[in-house]
């Protein structure tokens, strides 16, 4: 059997409501934005910590926290669909 | 194998629009409606793209007319009417009813 993606779990979970933070992208003033997802498109995160912040997936890193652990994220992976992400990545 | 593989594809939906349900309601009970209602749109495509229906228990909080989330007194009132639970979506103003007396005379 030909294994579609090695990927981690976490790449097929639902983001929104978790918290996040950018850790890495081409775009310097992205850097270190955090706060809870509240919104998810095919190529943004929605993100509210004081203020709503749209955040592209391309070209970011993202730290998430999930069941009390922080994972990383690798953005540019990320540019499906929310629903149609399981199907791609699974 | 690809039954298995769709079987396991199918799990992760239905968790994932148990997470959309709640921050639904967390997101409603704090007024945002307009959120709670994105967040109903999301988990509907996930079923639909996934062949999952929504559980019972949250397909009585999505109005059957317009698909917005239904908070008691937020957004529908809940009447009991002759042997149904009725309510009333204010988005829309249509009416769900849900029996719940079945062998009355």
């Amino acid at each position: 059997m030909v294994q579609k993606s090695d990927l981690d779990p976490i790449y097929t979970s639902e983001f929104i409501g978790s918290k996040i933070e950018v850790t890495d992208s081409e775009h310097e003033g992205y850097i270190g934005l955090k706060g809870k997802v509240v919104d998810e498109t095919k190529e943004t995160f929605v993100m509210k910590n004081h203020e709503e912040r749209t955040v592209p997936k391309e070209g970011n890193k993202f730290k998430i926290e999930m069941n009390r652990s922080w994972k990383t994220l690798d953005g540019s992976k990320l540019t499906y669909r929310p629903e149609n992400r399981i199907k791609k990545l699974g | 194998m690809r039954r298995q593989k769709k079987a396991k594809l199918r799990r992760i939906a239905r968790k994932r629009i148990n997470v959309l349900f709640k921050e639904a309601e967390e997101a409603a009970s704090k007024g945002e409606l307009e959120r709670a209602n994105r967040y109903v749109e999301l988990a509907r495509k996930l079923g639909m793209r996934h062949n999952v229906s929504l559980p019972s228990e949250f397909k009585r909080r999505v109005c059957k007319n317009c698909y917005s989330y239904l908070y008691p007194s937020k957004s529908c009132s809940i009447r009991l009417k002759k042997g149904s639970l009725v309510s009333k979506c204010f988005e829309c103003r249509s009416i769900n009813r849900y029996v719940y007396e079945r062998n009355s005379k």
